[in-house]
């Protein structure tokens, strides 16, 4: 097998694009062991020795990932099979070198620097060795710093940094004079050095080339580096300044590969988030200071930026909004919080939605105090309107940074049209900053606002598309989420500060950028994974770039599918898979024989030896005694959930231990869960103690391994666990070496962040499995392929997943801001991918604020996605060489089967295990939590939530007027919009009866039972939704109803805008239909008025004429016979309730059913109850036509008379 | 074969060593030393699992104990011995020679249970006793100023249980308890807070006897705590013994279930058309406006008005009823009854409760519309009507039958003055009900020796019952005396304690962690066979159980979703199948009458027959609460010179029996002695207060 062939899948990018429009995302959801990597590497060396304009960015997660000496090799032989062998082998150097970047860290490249070969120009300088002497020194300290960013540790590499720049500086100083450039180095010099560098004939330009690729990156074909430093910058060669990466300087049109694009999402916001809480923007301060600028007097401020500022108006308009802001909200005054629990609050604004860390705010005038106060209480009079202040002030930042760069952009044409090309070009950023010196801005603001510059995707925002109607609120994407910190802090006692982070710029936005600009390839096993927390939004990415997102491996062949499908090989070569899970045996943590009761239900074949008793009863009494600490840890009644949680999880890893170690036919075994475990002392040990973990593995290994020559061992994996400097990956190989060589069969404990993903964990098959291995090997195999001589893990333990979201921390604190955005940027990205509404999220948010642990969302696509995705990537750690074990044992924890949803991906995806895992579902017939049903259950959801707002509604509707104006305004919302368009939606998604669902249909079927429904379901007794049900075209056909309707702006047809009443909505809009269909065809046929009734009879009965009659319209299409007498009783009890001053024996009521009922009975009018009720069973026929007779018709005059 | 006899299980606990298995295991070592500071170090080298402090020589001559310290340890046999330092002489003893050496084998179980629960592994794995402790205490409930443990005592194979208080150490003091592992160590080094016993007067700190509501929760309990005593004991060291320890069954004789005994009848009954004088003191306004606001109460209690009670108040008690508020009982406005003046007290101090809301004075914890309806006032309506009872020598509060049967005895009340190492001195009251209810007391005081010749038949009876072999005097609460014979009633520390072992197995098959598996609620839910009414409840279940997203799911979030009441017939009849199918209870039905054997001591009452001595219980009489704050105790009866004590003993319990079933003396719940005995304690008290008020007078005189 060659590994996937990538012709194939360029070739379909490649038709695609053309010169003006290069741009397009192609994913490749390849799975592990397809060979994806070998090919990639394949078709670039390929590519790059064949062609010369062509440029790859290779860009990797993890820094060990980045293939350096495979992409070399790889060229080196595409290069000698095109052009025979080397000449020297330093000519072989000098051509990689000069092909293949490979960007690092700044410590990295010091490091490189340092152990360098000088050529002869630069060692003859002293003042290089100097300072190289210099970098050395503080290359060394750097690395002896501890990981953590104390400030110390930022000093050194602020020291580092400075060092390296002092050495180019010197490396210049002998280029300039071996080069004879001037000083300064003007563009045209630059231009010569790249040339030389270029032409790689001396010593000194192979060194530059090797050391310094960055002088003509865009010369390379080939660019190595880690994600996050594609998404941040370089150094220049020449000066501190950092280059981003992705400037077109450097990037260009370049393709550039993603490997395990979906876990650079991840990456992204985190990048994203910290460069918003970088600088933090003091809301007042800067307002004041714009206000200050562009209220001054502008006569002394230079005439060629003020006229570009005063184009079309700008200037004075800019002067008006600020002025006006300050007025609105006082904002010249200092704002103090009161009444504050904490020093930190923190409020949110997602779109419309305003979330706060702990209680609402609101701001009122506080005049005698001479400033605005802030707190938890709302003083009517003198409010200031905090919440639309924030969102004010929000848009209006954002859009002055707009207009500074609009007017920069204009100031730069200005000036550039004057200067020379070769010249230096002023550059947007100091234009920026010309103008802020215009307006008198302080040097912390200038930064403030260039900064903002920065983050803000002033580049991409016309990238995105406006969202059209219909399509989901992509709030997120449109507006971003601002944070609004409220600080009280002693430095400055008399106001509160307000400061803000604004976060603009979403990984989705970038990755599109990236796209439009030249072909990008994101490769992944489960990229096609449907998750917008540990992926991108792909439906957001598809619906800005149309078919420029392509699948790569669509219509791949079945015949490469199946070379792919390791599946099939395993079956075909009898290697099995067995699933276990940790839920089907249950023991009591605390009784004190759970081990007892472990070991004999797992391996029940065991016999104890009497003196194997002994060591059973210190097991017993060991996890008894840590049981029950657990507990004494946690005494609290709401800690009691975390002490069975907390048990439960020892208990499904002491499991899969005993299935490691009770049977010494598996080798080798994974245990993964969601926490490290923990060494002494740390915080929370006892949660997962690797003491106590430790113990008990050894106990049960004497228990159950008394005749193996090597007891197993159990091996924790983690940076933590390492005393010296050793590598994650040093452990595993060390530990790996236990059954290759030392035949001791091994466990490897570790969290899924750690080894769940991106390691290999196949190891050389030793004696403990020789000839006892399957050969899975495809047929077409290179036997040299040192796969051959490796064997998979026999087993894995998944423990429960726990992190999927970020947790709202529980406090507001500067520390935790971080994570808060963290938890609103998911909330929102949720939302944006309407898997919750706004409604959702502030519910949500207002438990977490008073300290309800609110119900995570777990029923959502992308919690699904993202769980299922923890769930694969670890499972791929099981299928990476050509041997197996006869039997793969897969042990689930707790809920892990529950969300794991592969319904989207094809068989030759899967591996064995996750196929297993799969047919286990479909065997017990699981209702696995596919998009589609997690759809039908948040719309039954959402139903619910209609229904008990109406329920409330209905309930206070003769008592209260407010009450009964909302529900009168609801209904009249429903007629006006029972297909809302997004924008309509949106205006009433905060409220509960606006649940509309979310589906571009203009009917569908629901099945009720009660006031419960249900989606999704074909069977019998389902009712329909439409506006046929409705009777809505047979009420239109009646002459003037069209009009009517016209004119009330009442919706005549049902439009597939995306959204859709629900049920109950639903039931509303048919009540209130019947009402005003009927009160129009009444008073058009009988000439009587109707009117409703009074506040305190409020929707007793529809209408009331002016001889109390009261008429109650229905709008029944199906005949209602045995609850007739019912309805009767039900007519007479509404009637009793009335409060009125006519006599009981007098009132009417006149009950009218608009359109005939199908079916073939046929009904007549009556009159019941001593001539007080009459019913009429049809006003219309099902064509629309009037349906009584001329005496039925004056029979109702009559009555409707008091005749 | 149909167990019909119901069985009561009480705190005794019994077992039997299994020598040869003890001696396999453990090793018993006396040591002593004159210098007990040298100890910890040699415990902890050991390691030894327990310790119990033996008693030093007593020098009868001196007075006082002399002699080295001498302590037992415990040491698993599997540990090497250390070396031995000068001054600590260790001798190793088997469980035999210590039980020769008067060791009590329930001093070696107790040495057991130390070891189960203040024993820790060390990091090899080795089991040890850190900071060895005398003392079982387990830690309870702690807070920043108090914690709670429990400790731990075996007697007589009596397991008790008692609450202990403990404050932080102040200052100076530099020993305390630490609070580590759940158990307090004895401990001069301060890592933590250190803790010291506390002797609490007025609140004191009580850990409930049990409740139901989850398993965790009755764990923490007394019955909870015992059982895991015995449970964990027969874990660790199961093989020790031939008899496992468990708690003493017995057959209950005489069992007869709990009735309603609701008091407020009778005494609607006599207070019918009765005028109510309250008095006060005028000049002090608190207690003045507690007067004013309970003769309100009184003249707006519907019962009352409707019994056609009326009310007065006034600064001097009246002949018929009062009800006198006072400050407390030093109070020297206190009045004492005299024949026609009924006189009932309450302290302002207990009752008084000033409403800042309605700035007035009321009834603490009066809350009902109605007073009578307030435990508390009803309570002292009783005591007065007792009180009038005594003072007009005729029994009317109880029923005629309950005055009748009471006749049938006369009663003996034992008011000891003297202490345990003075010569006897004692107070006799005897109460007979004539058989027209009337009662007449007889006192004698009983000053040394009884004197057979000159002795009343009174006091010779007296001397019939102190003279009883084997029982211990001290703990006498009264005799009861009939033509038949002399039966004296003994307290005890033992209790009855409902099957804390099942309760715990069904607590557990309750438990709302518990998983569930969806298909198997769904089988259960579709076999179900049901009345016909009741498909369409079936039908939802089923609906419901099918929408169920997990695969498997704890009890607690299945009930969490599902919508249907637990109260429907379908829903019973799903959780009994499915504990019938799956041994788990979706919803515990303990309550329910048909685990009723559970709870056999703790309910009604009934005769217990323990090493051949005849005990009572008198258990609650309202249905199973979901939590009982305390134990019920049993009390011995011994038949003074029978020949067959347990067959004269079943025979007047009966009647007994019926004495103890009157809902006035502790409020709607069976008494635990004769009810007569409340009279004889109320005229004890009577007889007290007019003697201190005689002789406040006459101080007052001589003055």
């Amino acid at each position: 097998m060659t590994g996937l062939d990538f012709s194939a899948i360029f070739g379909k990018a490649q038709r695609l694009t053309t010169a003006d429009d290069p741009g397009c995302l192609v994913t490749v959801p390849a799975p592990t062991g397809s060979g994806k990597t070998y090919g990639i590497i394949h078709y670039i060396s390929q590519t790059v020795v064949n062609t010369t304009d062509r440029r790859f960015f290779f860009v990797t997660v993890k820094k060990n990932n980045l293939h350096i000496a495979d992409f070399r090799a790889a060229v080196a032989h595409e290069f000698e099979q095109k052009n025979g062998p080397f000449k020297t082998s330093a000519a072989r150097e000098a051509y990689l070198n000069r092909t293949i970047a490979v960007l690092h860290a700044l410590e990295e490249i010091t490091g490189e620097v340092i152990t360098s070969q000088f050529p002869a120009e630069l060692s003859a300088s002293e003042k290089v060795k100097q300072a190289l002497g210099n970098l050395q020194t503080y290359h060394e300290r750097y690395n002896q710093q501890p990981e953590k960013q104390s400030l110390a540790g930022r000093n050194d590499f602020q020291n580092l940094k400075l060092a390296y720049t002092t050495f180019k500086r010197e490396v210049i100083k002998i280029l300039r004079r071996t080069l004879m450039l001037s000083d300064p180095l003007t563009k045209a010099d630059k231009v010569t050095l790249e040339e030389y560098v270029n032409a790689d004939e001396t010593d000194l330009a192979h060194y530059l080339n090797q050391y310094f690729p960055e002088i003509n990156l865009k010369k390379y074909q080939l660019v190595l580096l880690t994600w996050a430093k594609f998404v941040r910058t370089f150094p220049s060669f020449y000066s501190q300044r950092s280059i981003p990466v992705t400037a077109t300087s450097c990037l260009g049109n370049a393709t550039v590969i993603l490997d395990e694009v979906d876990e650079m999402k991840s990456q992204l916001v985190d990048k994203i988030i910290d460069d918003a809480t970088k600088v933090p923007l003091d809301f007042l301060s800067l307002f004041r200071e714009i206000r200050s600028g562009v209220n001054n007097l502008q006569k002394k401020r230079p005439e060629d930026v003020m006229s570009v500022l005063r184009q079309r108006g700008k200037f004075g308009q800019l002067k008006k909004r600020v002025n006006h802001l300050a007025a609105q909200y006082e904002l010249t005054e200092d704002y103090k919080t009161i009444d504050a629990m904490t020093t930190t609050n923190f409020i949110f604004n997602l779109d419309s939605l305003t979330i706060s860390s702990s209680h609402g705010w609101w701001s009122h005038r506080d005049l005698p105090g001479r400033r605005v106060v802030l707190s938890g209480q709302r003083v009517v009079t003198n409010d200031l309107k905090f919440y639309q202040m924030i969102q004010r002030m929000s848009q209006f930042f954002s859009s002055f940074i707009h207009l500074l760069v609009e007017w920069a952009g204009k100031y730069c044409q200005q000036v550039n049209a004057q200067r020379l090309v070769i010249e230096n070009q002023l550059e947007l950023e100091d234009a920026i900053a010309t103008i802020c010196d215009c307006l008198w801005l302080s040097v912390d603001s200038k930064k403030l606002v260039l900064g903002m510059y920065h983050q803000a995707p002033l580049k991409y925002r016309k990238t995105v598309k406006p969202t059209t109607d219909g399509q989901c609120g992509r709030y997120l994407q449109r507006n971003g989420l601002q944070l609004i910190a409220l600080t009280d802090s002693d430095a400055h006692l008399n106001r509160t500060k307000i400061s803000a982070a604004l976060v603009q710029e979403t990984p989705e936005k970038f990755l599109i950028h990236l796209a439009k600009r030249g072909v990008v390839v994101g490769m992944s096993a489960t990229v096609k994974v449907d998750t917008v927390i540990n992926n991108f939004d792909f439906n957001f990415i598809r619906e800005q770039l149309g078919d420029r997102l392509i699948d790569g491996l669509a219509d791949l062949p079945i015949s490469v599918q199946k070379q792919f499908d390791t599946s099939q090989r395993c079956r075909a070569n009898g290697a099995k898979v067995i699933v276990k899970e940790t839920a089907k045996v249950q023991v009591s943590a605390e009784s004190g024989e759970c081990m007892r009761q472990l070991i004999h239900e797992l391996c029940p074949e065991v016999a104890l030896g009497p003196e194997q008793l002994g060591q059973l009863r210190t097991l017993e009494m060991l996890v008894k005694q840590k049981m029950r600490e657990i507990y004494s840890t946690y005494p609290s009644k709401g800690e009691r959930q975390l002490v069975s949680f907390v048990q439960q999880r020892y208990l499904d890893l002491f499991m899969s231990f005993i299935c490691f170690l009770g049977f010494s036919d598996k080798t080798t075994f994974l245990g993964l869960q969601s926490v490290l475990p923990k060494v002494k002392g740390e915080e929370n040990e006892i949660q997962m103690s690797l003491n106590f973990v430790t113990q008990v593995f050894k106990l049960l290994s004497q228990l159950l391994c008394t005749d193996e020559p090597h007891q197993p061992q159990l091996r924790p994996i983690a940076k933590k666990f390492t005393t010296d400097e050793q590598l994650v990956d040093d452990q595993i190989t060390a530990a790996l070496k236990l059954p290759s060589k030392e035949e001791t069969r091994v466990y490897l404990l570790s969290s899924y962040a750690t080894l769940g993903v991106g390691q290999n964990l196949q190891h050389n098959i030793g004696t403990l499995e020789a000839g006892k291995t399957v050969d899975i090997s495809p047929a077409d195999a290179n036997s040299n392929d040192p796969r051959r001589q490796m064997v998979d893990l026999a087993g894995i333990y998944l423990g429960r997943v726990t992190n999927i979201f970020t947790l709202v921390p529980q406090v507001a604190t500067e520390k935790s801001k971080a994570q808060w955005i963290r938890a609103c940027y998911e909330l929102l990205s949720l939302a944006d991918n309407s898997e919750v509404s706004l409604l959702d999220i502030s519910k949500y948010a207002k438990k977490q604020s008073l300290g309800i642990p609110a119900k995570q969302f777990r029923n959502t696509i992308s919690y699904v996605g993202a769980h299922t995705q923890v769930i694969l990537q670890a499972l791929g750690r099981m299928d990476r060489s050509f041997n197996k074990l006869p039997e793969t044992l897969v042990i689930l924890g707790a809920d892990v089967r529950n969300y794991f949803n592969v319904s989207m991906l094809a068989d030759y995806q899967l591996g064995p295990e996750a196929q297993a895992i799969r047919n286990l579902q479909r065997e017990a017939a699981d209702s696995v939590q596919t998009s589609e049903k997690i759809q039908f259950e948040r719309w039954s959801n959402r139903t619910l939530e209609t229904q008990h707002a109406v329920n409330e509604m209905a309930g206070q509707l003769q008592k209260d007027t407010k009450t009964a104006n909302r529900y009168q305004d609801f209904r009249e919302h429903l007629l006006c919009q029972p297909t809302p368009t997004f924008d309509q939606y949106h205006q009433w998604e905060k409220k509960p009866e606006g649940a509309y669902l979310d589906s571009e249909v203009s009917q569908y079927q629901v099945a009720r039972s009660g006031e419960n429904f249900t989606f999704g379901t074909d069977s019998r007794g389902t009712e329909e939704v439409s506006a046929e049900t409705a009777g809505l075209p047979t009420l239109l056909k009646y002459p003037g109803m069209q009009a009517y309707f016209d004119s009330q702006g009442w919706a005549t047809t049902w439009e597939k805008t995306g959204f859709i009443v629900n049920p109950v909505q639903f039931d509303n809009y048919l009540g209130i239909l019947g009402e005003v269909a009927g009160k129009f065809i009444l008073e058009d046929r009988w000439s009587v008025k109707l009117r409703t009734l009074s506040a305190d009879n409020h929707e007793l009965f529809d209408f009331q004429t002016a001889d109390h009659v009261y008429l109650d319209f229905k709008n029944w299409r199906h005949p209602h016979n045995q609850s007739a007498i019912a309805e009767r009783r039900h007519v007479q009890d509404k009637l009793n309730r009335l409060t009125d001053a006519q006599e009981l024996h007098s009132r009417r009521v006149l009950i009218v059913n608009l359109i005939e009922t199908t079916g073939t009975q046929k009904f007549v009018p009556k009159i019941t109850r001593n001539g007080q009720i009459m019913e009429v069973p049809q006003l219309l026929d099902a064509q629309g036509k009037f349906a009584l007779t001329p005496e039925q018709e004056k029979m109702m005059g009559d009555f409707l008379n008091g005749r | 074969m149909v167990d019909n006899v119901p069985v009561a299980l009480t705190n005794l606990v019994d077992y039997e060593f299994n020598e040869v298995g003890f001696n396999q295991r453990l090793r018993l070592i006396l040591v002593e030393t004159d210098h007990p500071g040298k100890l910890p170090s040699w415990f902890d080298a050991c390691p030894v699992l327990a310790i119990h402090k033996l008693a030093k020589q007593y020098d009868a001559q001196a007075g006082k104990a002399i002699g080295p310290s001498r302590y037992l340890a415990l040491m698993a046999k599997s540990q090497p011995i250390p070396q031995e330092i000068t001054g600590v002489h260790p001798k190793i003893v088997t469980l035999q020679q210590a039980i020769q050496q008067k060791i009590t084998p329930d001093t070696i179980v107790m040495l057991m249970l130390k070891a189960v629960k203040q024993c820790q592994f060390d990091d090899q794995l080795v089991l040890r006793n850190q900071r060895a402790t005398d003392r079982l205490l387990l830690v309870h409930r702690q807070t920043e100023k108090t914690l709670v443990a429990v400790e731990v005592d075996l007697k007589d194979h009596i397991l008790q249980l008692r609450t202990r208080t403990f404050k932080p150490v102040v200052a100076p003091q530099k020993m305390g308890f630490l609070a580590s592992d759940g158990c307090l160590r004895w401990s001069a080094m301060a890592p933590g807070q250190l803790w010291d016993q506390h002797h609490v007067h007025g609140r004191k700190n009580t850990i409930d006897f049990f409740t139901l509501r989850t398993l965790a929760d009755f764990a923490q309990t007394k019955v909870g705590l015992q059982n895991a005593l015995l449970k964990d004991l027969k874990q660790a060291y199961g093989d020790c013994f031939c008899q496992l320890p468990h708690f003493h069954a017995s057959e209950v004789m005489a069992y007869s279930p709990k009735t309603r005994v609701p008091a407020i009848k009778q005494v609607m009954a006599l207070l019918k058309g009765q005028s109510l004088h309250f008095v006060g003191d005028a000049g002090e306004p608190h207690v003045w406006a507690l007067v004013a606001h309970l003769a309100d109460r009184v003249q707006t209690s519907p019962q009352l008005v409707q019994a056609g009670v009326t009310v007065s108040v006034g600064e001097r008690a009246v002949a018929g009823l009062n009800l006198q508020v006072v400050l407390d009982e030093q109070d020297p406005r206190y009045q004492v009854g005299r024949n026609d003046q009924v006189i009932q007290h309450l302290t302002f101090e207990k009752f008084g409760d000033f409403d800042a809301d309605k700035q007035q004075y009321q009834w603490q914890g009066d809350q009902q519309a109605d007073l009578m309806a307030n435990n508390q006032f009803l309570m002292t309506v009783v005591q007065l009507l007792v009180k009038r009872d005594i003072s007009a020598g005729k029994l009317r509060l109880p029923t005629a039958v309950k005055a009748d049967t009471a006749g049938h005895f006369k009663y003996l009340f034992f008011n000891r003055l003297s202490k345990r190492a003075e010569p006897l001195n004692l107070v006799v009251t005897r109460l007979t009900i004539t058989p027209d209810q009337r009662v007449i007391f007889e006192e004698t005081h009983i000053q040394g020796e009884i004197n057979d010749s000159t002795a009343t038949e009174l006091q010779q009876t007296v001397k019939r019952i102190l003279a009883a072999t084997g029982e211990n005097p001290y703990l006498l609460q009264g005799a009861i005396q009939s033509q038949s014979g002399l039966f004296a009633i003994y307290g005890t520390d033992l209790i009855t304690v409902p099957d804390a072992e099942k309760i715990t197995s069904q607590l557990h098959s309750a438990s709302e962690e518990n998983l569930v598996s969806r298909q198997n609620l769904l089988t259960v839910a579709q076999g179900l066979v049901i009345d016909q009414k009741h498909v369409s409840q079936q039908q939802q279940l089923i609906a419901e159980l099918t929408q169920l997203r997990k695969t498997e799911l704890t009890i607690r979030e299945l009930r969490m979703t599902l919508k249907l009441s637990w109260k429907l017939n379908a829903m019973k009849a799903f959780n009994a199948a499915f504990h019938q199918a799956q041994g788990q209870w979706l919803k515990l039905p303990i309550r329910q009458k048909a685990f009723e054997a559970y709870w056999t001591g703790t309910c009604g009452m009934g005769l217990l027959e323990l090493n051949g001595d005849t005990y009572y219980f008198i258990g609650r009489n309202n249905p199973l609460e979901a939590q009982q704050k305390r134990a019920i105790p049993l009390k011995k009866i011994v038949a003074i010179g029978s020949l067959q004590p347990k067959a004269d003993v079943c025979e007047i319990f009966h009647e007994l029996e019926s004495l103890m079933q009157v809902g006035f003396v502790r409020l709607n719940q069976y008494t635990v002695i004769p009810f007569p005995f409340k009279y004889l304690r109320e005229y004890t008290d009577l007889r007290r207060h007019r003697t201190n008020q005689i002789k406040g007078a006459s101080a007052a005189n001589t003055d």
